[in-house]
């Protein structure tokens, strides 16, 4: 052979070779996406999933737009500054009502939510979500003048009783605090300095599951708090949410009214939950609040006609305690996700926002009141309408268009404006009142360019990809979290395989997902699956479903305040700790390996990512082993068990494990148990 | 010869379009950006009537079916750049759907047989619905779906019924028209909606009362009444052409290899007319399902029975793709109510409702239906895992 054959023959041979190579590597990366996205003819694109799909794309790395995420908007008594607050940068912005434009941002922590005004404008209060304090906020200076610490994730902040109402959320109570002594507010600080604590609980109540929002009356004699969830009541009763109202205008003993205590009264919302929104309507005695009706009792069979779920205003008589439940969807149209309630000054008008639609419905609230006297009369319950889709033709004047993911409502004072913050596009809307037509955007100052997270956020958000928008991811994992609801899916089975709903936060790295371990992506949990059985539309195209995945993967689980700054355990929880990992049980029999906790739950994440049978299933489950859920914050995460059965931590053992089948713990005793608890918290 | 008459026709018609062209009060645009109109025509000649389809947004109108003896029920694609319309080429000979682009290249047929396909609309997908044969009953209608290269044919509906007028409505579902052309309500107009594989059929929310006789509106439809004299050639509407969104594409958990799909109900006695909501609590024994039939629309033989729980819910499994009336049987075995207009599953769909004839305005009650604590009757079906 000549040296030139020779040549082609080895150029050949290398041709072939990485023509060989380049299709073994084809079929592989084919098997490769289709086995974590459980659908073929998927994108062979690497950098989607595993550069975008993990933070965005380079360019979104390298800037780090910081959004502003506008939650909630308080307007001036004489209606000229908004102050509104910005989630994302930890900001208190100052818009001029009259030119329409940010004047002034102030540095208020480290996640805003809620704020609230002083009645002369001279204050604002702001939760910080994150720090666990609300802000005083010296509206002349623009600065942070003082801060009351208050219960675990303060959200809804309402002035009454002559002090401050917060509703902390993930302390499951509401805070009474004391404003700060005298007439004078505390000194400000100097920039960089910590500012001093002011003020006092005065007193702390139980408030529901998951307070959220709060507000007072014009009075200041009444104030209420929303919760979100309503508390784990197991895969066989229907959720009832809590609204708690306090009320000083008659308190419970003389003792209590010398201590500025209230009198405390608890409405149960039947049938509802993620009760987001509350409104005293001004100049009577009504109270407005944004409610979801869930069907989880109910096989996930179909969409229409409210099968999953439908939103609804609730409106509290304050005087009688009647709480009667109206819809705010239609038959064949549904506006997702209730966020929050608004009236305007003369009682006649109340607003809705609709964060999963992008929407604002204006309700006639005279034509409902007919409505309710209408049932009244004909000797119905006050909460005979919830179902009836209909019926909301009778009082809803009108849906608005508005910006993306809409939360805070405010009525200027004069009744002509509404204001929303339009959350995910950084804006603020303003609607006219008596047009209902939108009047303007005020634009915030957020940043311009879309990074695949906000895009993943905007997505899972909305309620566009659902049939008729009926809801949307957030829906059933409201802030970010879960619903605490079980349902029932029908592609394994009308009635059987129940399955309780799991948080998403700290969800990056425990695939597999799914109680049956079989989605082994958030790809493939978020892919075609997931609309065919779910959504039961259009599944999200693929650019949207690696924004989605790289959002859920960024959800980082709220700051542990069961665990000390410092990491340090206090004695029970260092006894919990030697439990969980113990090898030995109290009478000192080994416990073997497959029985100790630090088995299924080894690492920092607390799972083995593998199905085990821990004696959970039931009659009706098609199989008995299950995913192992990782510990991260599992104290928030009742309602425990595949099906949510366990209403409690310890419901796990001493209900559902009698025969040790959960690990051993049968040797425990009530106080060892409790130890075993108190660790698990700090996790 | 019908080819020759056919050819006559279409002569005729190109005419009767150029005669049209100066017909008093008829626009005459030449703007290029002026969307594109489609024009439905009749004609007669020596060879009978027929019709045709053309272009009515320039300076006259251009004939675009020429040699099809009739070409009608346009209806446009999303991208605005060709429509389908139900062509025949001669009297007698069969029907078919046929795309074409709007400047009259690109004719192609979709599909084929010896059917009476009519009323074609696109969905999303590539895929067509049409209206076509039931072979159930004599001149019954139902909707059917195939592919844009006329492939993967599905039914849809299903009954001895005729239906027609099919449009999408904008979160994907088809709305249509079914008469009811036997048993006791034969005459009855409903206006139902079904999801593209045939699921959830479903009547229109709102009183279930016949269908209201007007028109319906139609964003890329503009109907006109017939503007010229009695004789002459006529226009018998227009269309224009202009992109929009195309619906959703919905997803389907039909399984063809199953020849069932269940039924849940959630409170029989929860129902909108007054004489089945007066049945007594615990009156009610059992739910019998039975073919609605061929020849006169009664009521044929059993498909299904199951037992009607505490809470008035049941849950039964039915043949698929089979219209069936439901008959409540009383404790003693009496039919305490018989509903005549049926229902229908398509395999392996888990169809629900709230009650018998419910109000169409209400969503269910939030509680876990009795009938679903009893293992169900698939219970032993391999179900697909989501």
């Amino acid at each position: 052979m000549s040296a030139g054959r020779r040549r082609a023959a080895r150029l050949a041979a290398v041709i072939l070779c990485v023509a060989a190579a380049a299709g073994s590597a084809r079929w592989w990366a084919v098997g490769h996406v289709a086995h974590f996205t459980g659908t073929t003819g998927q994108s062979l694109d690497c950098m989607a999933c595993h550069v975008a799909g993990h933070g965005g794309t380079i360019t979104d790395r390298l800037t780090r737009p910081r959004y502003l995420s506008p939650l909630d908007v308080a307007v001036s008594p004489d209606g000229a500054t908004l102050y509104v607050t910005s989630s994302g940068t930890g900001d208190l912005l100052v818009v001029d009502a009259a030119a329409r434009r940010v004047s002034g941002a102030i540095a208020v922590g480290d996640r805003p939510y809620f704020v609230a005004l002083s009645p002369d404008g001279a204050a604002a209060y702001v939760t910080d979500h994150d720090a666990d304090v609300v802000r005083i906020v010296d509206t002349a200076s623009k600065k942070v003048i003082g801060r009351l610490p208050t219960g675990f994730a303060p959200a809804g902040i309402a002035l009454a009783g002559g002090g401050i109402v917060v509703a902390n959320a993930l302390g499951s109570d509401l805070s009474v605090l004391d404003l700060p002594p005298g007439d004078a507010p505390p000194a400000a600080a100097s920039p960089g300095e910590a500012v001093p604590a002011a003020g006092v609980e005065r007193v702390r109540f139980a408030a529901g599951n998951y307070p959220f929002a709060a507000a007072g009356s014009r009075d200041g004699r009444r104030a209420l708090v929303t919760s979100l969830l309503a508390p784990p009541a197991g895969p066989e009763r229907p959720p009832a949410a809590e609204l708690t109202e306090l009320d000083w205008s008659g308190a419970s003993s003389a003792a209590g009214e010398a201590a500025g205590l209230p009198r405390v009264r608890r409405h149960v919302v039947s049938d509802a939950h993620l009760l987001e929104g509350i409104t005293f309507v001004p100049g009577r005695s009504e109270a407005l609040v944004t409610l979801v009706r869930p069907r989880n009792m109910l096989p996930a069979l179909q969409v229409e006609r409210g099968w999953m779920m439908t939103g609804g205003l609730g409106i509290l008589l304050t005087e009688t305690g009647e709480l009667a439940q109206l819809p705010l969807d239609e038959p064949e149209m549904f506006y997702a996700d209730p966020s929050d309630v608004a009236a305007t000054p003369d009682g006649r008008l109340a607003f809705v926002s609709h964060g999963g639609s992008d929407v604002v419905t204006a309700i006639d609230l005279e034509a409902a009141r007919a409505l309710l006297d209408e049932l009244r009369a004909a000797g119905r319950p006050a909460d005979d309408l919830a179902d009836t889709l209909s019926a909301s033709s009778r009082y809803v004047r009108a849906r608005i268009p508005v910006g993306a993911n809409p939360r805070g409502l405010e009525v200027s004072p004069d009744g002509r404006l509404l204001y929303v913050a339009e959350r995910l596009d950084d804006t603020l809307g303003v609607i006219d009142t008596a047009t209902l037509r939108r009047l303007a955007t005020i634009d915030l100052g957020g940043p311009r360019r879309q990074t695949t997270l906000r895009l993943g956020e905007k997505v899972f958000h909305s309620a566009r990809a659902t049939l008729q928008q009926q809801f949307s991811c957030r829906s059933c994992h409201p802030e970010n979290h879960l619903d605490g609801l079980q349902y029932d899916f029908e592609g394994d089975g009308l009635g059987r395989n129940l399955v309780d709903n799991r948080s998403l936060l700290g969800i990056r790295g425990t695939a597999p997902f799914k109680w049956n371990g079989r989605n082994t992506s958030l790809y493939m949990q978020c892919g075609i699956r997931f609309a065919r059985f779910l959504t039961r539309s259009e599944p999200f195209p693929f650019n949207e479903q690696v924004a989605l995945a790289a959002y859920l993967q960024s959800l980082e689980p709220p700051r542990n305040r069961h665990r000390a700054a410092d990491g340090a355990l206090t004695e029970a929880q260092r006894r919990g700790r030697e439990i969980f990992h113990r090898a030995v049980r109290t009478d000192g029999k080994a416990i073997e390996l497959q029985n100790r906790c630090s088995t299924c739950h080894p690492g920092a994440r607390g799972t083995d990512r593998q199905r085990h049978d821990v004696g959970s299933a039931s009659a009706w489950d098609g199989e008995t082993k299950f995913d192992t859920p990782h510990l991260e914050n599992i104290w928030m995460g009742a309602p425990y068990l595949h099906d949510g059965k366990a209403r409690t931590l310890e419901e796990i053992w001493t209900v559902y494990s009698p025969g040790d089948e959960h690990g051993i713990t049968s040797d425990l005793g009530k106080n060892g148990l409790n130890d075993l608890i108190e660790y698990l918290r700090t996790l | 010869m019908s080819w020759l008459r056919g050819g006559a026709v279409a002569v005729g018609l190109a005419a009767a379009a150029s005669a049209l062209a100066f017909l008093p009060g008829e626009p005459a645009d030449v703007s290029t950006s002026r969307p594109v109109t489609l024009v439905s025509l009749t004609g007669t000649s020596a060879g009978g009537s027929g019709s045709a389809i053309g272009r009515g947004d320039g300076p006259g109108i251009r004939l675009l079916t020429d040699g099809f003896w009739s070409a009608e029920s346009p209806s446009a694609s999303f991208d605005g750049r060709w429509f389908l319309f139900t062509g025949r080429r001669a009297p007698g000979s069969p029907a078919a759907i046929h795309r074409l682009n709007v400047d009259g290249s690109g004719l192609r047929a979709i599909t084929a047989g010896a059917g009476e396909p009519g009323e074609p609309i696109l969905a999303s997908g590539d895929r067509i619905v049409f209206t076509d044969r039931a072979p159930e009953a004599d001149g019954g209608r139902a909707l059917y779906a195939c592919a844009l290269d006329g492939s993967g044919l599905l039914r849809l509906t299903f009954g001895p019924h005729r239906d027609g007028s099919p449009r999408f409505l904008d979160d994907g579902r088809i709305r249509f028209e079914r008469t009811l052309l036997a048993g006791p309500l034969a005459g009855r107009r409903l206006m139902l909606t079904v999801h593209p594989d045939g699921t959830n059929v479903s009547p229109v929310p709102g009183p279930e009362a016949d269908r209201d006789d007007e028109a319906e509106p139609d964003a890329a439809r503009v109907v006109a009444a017939s503007r010229l004299a009695e004789g002459a050639p006529r226009e018998m509407g227009r269309l224009t052409v202009t992109p929009r969104p195309a619906p959703p594409v919905l997803t389907s958990i039909v399984n063809e290899q199953r020849r069932t799909g269940t039924l849940l109900c959630l409170n029989v006695r929860d129902s909108a007319l007054p004489s089945v909501a007066a049945i007594p609590p615990g009156a009610i024994a059992s739910v019998r399902a039975r073919r609605v039939g061929g020849g006169n629309g009664d009521l044929a033989e059993v498909v299904g029975e199951a037992p009607v729980h505490a809470d008035g819910s049941f849950l039964m499994e039915l043949p698929a793709d089979t219209l069936v009336g439901l008959t409540l049987i009383g404790d003693d075995g009496s039919e305490l109510a018989s509903f005549h207009t049926g229902v229908w599953v398509r395999p392996n769909e888990n169809r629900g409702c709230i009650g018998c004839h419910e109000d169409r305005g209400r969503a269910p009650a939030n509680r876990r239906p009795m009938a679903l604590l009893s293992r169900p009757p698939s219970a032993g079906v391999v179900y697909e895992r989501r």
